[in-house]
């Protein structure tokens, strides 16, 4: 390979992440407008619905307004890691978007490139991973996006910690023990789909489900993956770390404008993220039901339909106790994911 | 090719990180600065904080990350083993090495359970 090609490729690349990051950040923006609405409407209320059509301006009217707001720091406060917190929340969120497999490659536009690239460079190289709608299908993507998940305790646990308030405290202490505590179970219901499909890769997984979809054959793992994906995002009923009737604000009560918003977009983000995967894994990913051909517009549905239920949770169940919450999660879930693993292996060797 | 592989991962990291930062900045950059003594304060419900929050705390948040330091690495060894579990070549010899992983593992829970380790009072 040229050094011209390395280049030309990297571009294609830049190109693909750089759009890719838009479109999550408008993902994102108009998922807390549609969680806004939707609860307005499940408690008889309008919601935000001035602003624009439908009130579609307003997540983009609330970041100007968090922008001009006054960016303070507490007496007390960490100097370093006080404004570093917010940055380490929102880089994994979305480090994450680089593994998951959002569609099937266009062929028009892997032709395009090529021709291009012959007039270019006249070379003609391998585009085939390029022109797929992944930024990158790494051979490890699993274990990268459990790890970059992972990471995301540490931008909670030092934000709550370096703002030297004590409701930042025990927001961030009860954060990181329940992240901890579920991704536990999450890690062992992802292995039973891992020993389905003897592979790490996303795009593989997905292929594997062109004729059934995971969650036939995982009901359990995917029961266990919906409750972690609650608690693993601080979403409720698991939000106790910034349960707002005993802890103000949990581990932002300290942060103002964008570096406060900049949690929520982590959170957003996260949960979007955690939505794509669990579509990748259990529903079949970018593939159609009942063999509907494939394509981007079905992963957009499936991901969509399962970030509603994080919206229709919140709006309809009452927020757990800490003691019921590691109850639930250490002698609940951790034994029914063991469980779910050894009869995956079970039926596995059984029916091979 | 190896770099190539992994190259849009380095650079959704790059994008994030950027964006990041460029957050932070901008905030800091655009908004007013009146500080006060009161205003700086830690929130706490309109009364002057109490003493330091960062005192020692509670050993229970302590133990459950040991307890979870100890499943997590069980969990890690098992990965590799599961991954190619499908291929391997004596199926009943692969699941018994599983079932026998697992009891370890159980008998682990089991005992931390028994001695009250995953009880939070």
């Amino acid at each position: 390979m040229t050094i011209f090609e390395g280049f030309f490729l990297v571009a294609l690349i830049g190109i693909k992440v750089g759009v890719m990051v838009v479109c999550v950040m408008l993902c994102m923006a108009m998922m807390t407008l549609v969680e806004r609405r939707f609860l307005a409407f499940m408690q008889c209320r309008l919601g935000p619905n001035q602003v624009g059509y439908f009130g579609i301006l307003q997540p983009f009217a609330d970041g100007l307004k968090n922008l001009f707001k006054e960016d303070f720091t507490p007496a007390g406060a960490d100097k370093i890691l006080y404004p570093l917190a917010p940055i380490i929340a929102l880089i994994p969120a979305l480090t994450a978007f680089a593994v998951i497999p959002f569609g099937p490659g266009i062929p028009e536009v892997a032709n395009l490139l090529l021709m291009l690239e012959d007039k270019l460079l006249g070379v003609k190289s391998d585009l085939s991973s390029v022109v797929t709608l992944t930024a990158g299908d790494i051979n490890v993507g699993v274990l990268f996006f459990m790890a970059v998940v992972a990471m995301e305790i540490y931008g909670v646990f030092l934000g709550g910690w370096s703002s030297n308030s004590k409701y930042s405290l025990l927001g961030g202490l009860r954060a990181s023990a329940q992240m901890i505590s579920y991704e536990l179970s999450m890690t062992l219901s992802v292995l039973s789909i891992v020993m389905i499909s003897g592979t790490l890769r996303l795009g593989d997984i997905v292929h594997m489900q062109e004729r059934g979809w995971f969650i036939i054959i995982q009901p359990i793992g995917f029961v266990i993956f919906l409750i972690c994906m609650l608690a693993e995002t601080n979403r409720s009923p698991f939000d106790l770390p910034e349960a707002e009737s005993e802890l103000v604000a949990g581990f932002h009560t300290e942060y103002s404008s964008l570096k406060f918003a900049m949690f929520f977009m982590a959170e957003y983000v996260a949960m979007i993220g955690i939505s794509s995967f669990c579509t990748t894994l259990y529903l079949g990913g970018f593939n159609g039901p009942f063999g509907l051909g494939s394509s981007i517009l079905w992963f957009g549905m499936k991901t969509f339909l399962l970030l509603f239920f994080f919206i229709h949770v919140r709006a309809t169940l009452p927020r757990f106790r800490y003691d019921q919450l590691m109850d639930f999660g250490w002698k609940t879930l951790l034994p029914l994911s063991l469980l779910n693993l050894m009869l995956t292996g079970f039926f596995l060797t059984v029916f091979r | 090719m190896f770099f190539i592989n992994y190259m849009p991962v380095i650079l959704m990291f790059a994008v994030a990180a950027g964006f990041a930062v460029a957050n932070v900045l901008l905030s800091a950059l655009f908004g007013p600065y009146r500080a006060s003594a009161a205003k700086m304060e830690p929130y706490e419900c309109g009364a002057h904080p109490v003493g330091d929050a960062r005192k020692p705390v509670v050993t229970r948040f302590y133990r459950v990350a040991m307890l979870f330091l100890l499943f997590d690495v069980e969990v890690a060894l098992m990965l590799p083993v599961l991954t190619v579990y499908r291929d391997y070549a004596f199926k009943w010899v692969a699941f018994t090495e599983l079932f026998l992983f697992m009891a370890l593992l159980v008998v682990g829970y089991v005992y931390i359970r028994g001695r009250g380790g995953l009880e939070w009072d």
